[in-house]
């Protein structure tokens, strides 16, 4: 058992810059657990209070119910995978994954199975006496994970394990490591910025922004129920579409360009509204909302639509089917009970 | 056209590089050729040189004084190297640390570098004083015996080695902070949730990641070693009995007391040759691949 429990975490380096803000979060036993957000979130930060690399300025991080605030990391039964890898650059591949093994004082014969053992799991049988400096970067990869599961951890940590790898590699690892979480089984946070990594990853899915949690969610809710604009925009590929206008009583949106109805009734407030790419349609018929196409961009299987709506920049997502140029004048409708509601003042979310 | 032109521009390179040129000719070159004649040579500076042929190498493997001076300096090195390299590293690494005053201490330890060898060794000789050195001084106040610092033959020599290596730690230090500098900070992260300890973390990281520094210190101290001359020439004019004679102070006393010019130039290319084949040993010994 091995809950990770963050109760009202702080951490403000040098008293005064701040690197995460009351963090309250719950990591289930067995969970892969995603932390994403932009660059300088508070992503590492977390992680490294987790693994007792930083100490909290205030709040308590418990791991399987122990309070954990004052044990060293290598008590800590937690590992972690560093961005940079962090292989000692001195030692062979087998060194490096017997390393921590020989800090524990395990037997010589104890340590050789558990490093043949690791190093089968990994496909790194051929390279054991090999230095990290002669190794590819998807190997020194799977030395760097190979460090982390010979001590059979309660917890794994990875911060941005992958940024340093080619797309098409990335791609083979986010299942490789997706694989062995379910074989180890072994409660996992892992830190991206990419919100795809993210949503392909997760059991669930935490959204930092400036040191502040935002949502934490399955990454399905938290597509089709973003607690606030950020939110809303962070997650998807193209990002969600946003028009600024007015809620009229009669439950229409208005802004400059076009007015729509949304509701039986509403309260009368300025807002913010959102739809996805995939929930707007090119038609044939007039409709209220107009559009110039700016860009063609065809991706394969889909073509994304870059377009001015008036003053507001739309990316649209449609099938490759249709015939589409730029300077082109289109009507648009959008998909009925998919619009994102956001208060202007503080781009939270709102339910009709 | 043009190559003349490219001729001029090299005339103007060759001008910029005459000064050294001039003074490596002067302090280097002439020098060390003219000592290479001088070793079959017999000369005392006043007279003509007389050609003697293998003469001073036979006499060099027959003179014990060379070899108890190459002794001695050999005493010296063993006592000064390992002293200096695990004091400035233990320091090094404490002001590596965010401690108080990083900065003050950091020059602290560099003065007595910056201080004229001489200076410092008249220090010294006062502080090793028999009678009225405040090293004995103070082991009297707690009732402890006496020290014969420069007195004894045993302990002449290392006590200039402890001496040198205060002299020259702070040069060490400095060398040793710029190498632990380029140790990136995630092999400490990573050996912390291993389980590493700070010694442990010591042995298994810090020493294999600067072991191009200390290579470095050690050949450097090496050959400041084999150089030794003022503290000795200063301190005990190679005495008692002979016990801190180096084989710099050896060499200086055979060309400028006896005018034994020639063989002194033979000695002075013995000591080159033995200096060589230490470091040699030394790489062979301890060098391993560069890693930052
Ligand atoms: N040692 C430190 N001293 C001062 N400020 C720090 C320190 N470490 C992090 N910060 C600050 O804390 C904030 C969060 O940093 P953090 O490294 O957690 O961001 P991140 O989300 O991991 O970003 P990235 O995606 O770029 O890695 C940043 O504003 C950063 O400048
Ligand atoms: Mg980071």
């Amino acid at each position: 058992m091995a809950k990770i429990v963050l109760k009202n975490v702080n951490k403000i380096f040098n008293d005064k810059a701040v690197g995460v803000k009351d963090i309250n979060l719950a990591v289930n036993d067995k969970e892969f657990f995603v932390l994403v957000g932009p660059s300088g979130c508070g992503k590492s930060t977390t992680l490294r209070l987790i693994a007792g690399l930083e100490k909290p300025s205030s709040g308590e991080i418990y791991v399987g119910g122990k309070l954990i605030n004052d044990i060293p990391p290598g008590k800590r039964d937690v590992t972690m995978v560093f961005q940079d890898y962090a292989l000692y650059p001195h030692m062979t591949v087998y060194e490096n994954l017997a390393f921590p093994l020989k800090l524990r004082k395990y037997k010589r014969k104890e340590i050789n199975d558990k490093v043949q053992k690791a190093a089968k799991i990994l496909g790194l049988e051929g390279l054991l006496e090999r230095k990290p400096k002669a190794l590819s970067g998807g190997q020194r990869q799977r030395v760097a994970l190979g460090r982390s599961i010979v001590r059979n951890p309660k917890v794994f940590l990875f911060d941005e394990p992958l940024s340093n790898l080619d797309a098409k590699l990335r791609i083979e690892m986010r299942a490789e490591l997706k694989q062995l979480h379910q074989r180890l089984k072994a409660t996992t946070i892992y830190v991206t910025h990419d919100q795809t990594e993210a949503m392909t990853m997760g059991d669930k899915i935490c959204i930092l922004n400036n040191g502040k949690i935002q949502q934490i969610n399955d990454p399905l809710s938290l597509y089709n129920y973003p607690v606030n604009k950020f939110v809303a925009s962070f997650i998807g590929t193209p990002s969600m579409n946003f028009f600024e206008g007015k809620l009229e009583s009669n439950g229409t949106f208005g802004c400059e360009d076009f007015s729509i109805k949304i509701a039986g009734s509403a309260p009368e407030v300025e807002v913010i509204l959102g739809i996805r790419p995939e929930d707007i349609y090119p038609v044939k018929q007039d409709t209220d909302i107009r559009g110039r196409i700016t860009l063609v961009e065809p991706i394969g299987n889909e073509i994304f639509l870059h377009l001015d709506v008036g003053k507001t920049h739309v990316v649209l997502r449609t099938s490759p089917t249709s015939d589409f140029k730029t300077g082109q004048a289109i009507n648009l409708t959008f998909e009925k009970k998919k619009f994102h509601l956001f208060n202007k003042s503080e781009g939270l979310r709102i339910d009709l | 056209m043009k190559k003349m032109n490219k001729y001029e521009n090299n005339r103007v390179g060759y001008l910029m590089g005459l000064p050294y040129i001039i003074f490596f000719l002067l302090f280097v070159a002439y020098p060390l050729i003219f000592s290479f004649i001088l070793v079959f040579h017999k000369w005392d500076i006043i007279g003509p040189m007389n050609f003697v042929g293998f003469v001073n190498f036979s006499h060099l493997l027959h003179d014990s004084l060379f070899w108890k001076s190459l002794g001695n300096t050999l005493i010296f090195l063993a006592i000064h190297i390992p002293l200096q390299i695990i004091i400035a590293l233990v320091i090094a690494n404490i002001l590596n640390q965010k401690i108080v005053a990083r900065g003050f201490f950091r020059a602290a330890f560099f003065l007595p570098v910056v201080i004229s060898g001489v200076v410092v060794t008249m220090i010294w000789q006062q502080l090793y004083s028999q009678e009225t050195g405040l090293f004995n001084m103070l082991l009297s106040k707690i009732s402890l015996p006496k020290i014969p610092w420069l007195i004894s033959t045993k302990l002449a020599m290392p006590s200039i080695a402890i001496m040198a290596t205060w002299k020259n730690v702070g040069l060490y230090i400095v060398l040793f902070l710029a190498g632990l500098q380029n140790v990136p900070v995630s092999l400490y992260e990573a050996a912390d949730l291993d389980g590493a300890t700070g010694v442990q973390k010591f042995l298994h990281i810090t020493i294999p990641m600067i072991n191009p520094t200390i290579i470095m210190v050690l050949i450097l101290s090496t050959l400041g070693g084999f150089s030794l001359f003022i503290e000795p020439y200063v301190m005990t004019g190679g005495g008692p009995m002979n016990s801190t004679l180096s084989c710099v102070l050896y060499i200086y006393k055979q060309a400028f007391y006896f005018n034994h010019m020639g063989y002194a130039a033979t000695l002075g290319f013995a000591v080159a040759f033995i200096i060589m084949i230490v470091v040699i040993i030394q790489r062979r010994l301890f060098e391993t691949e560069i890693y930052t």
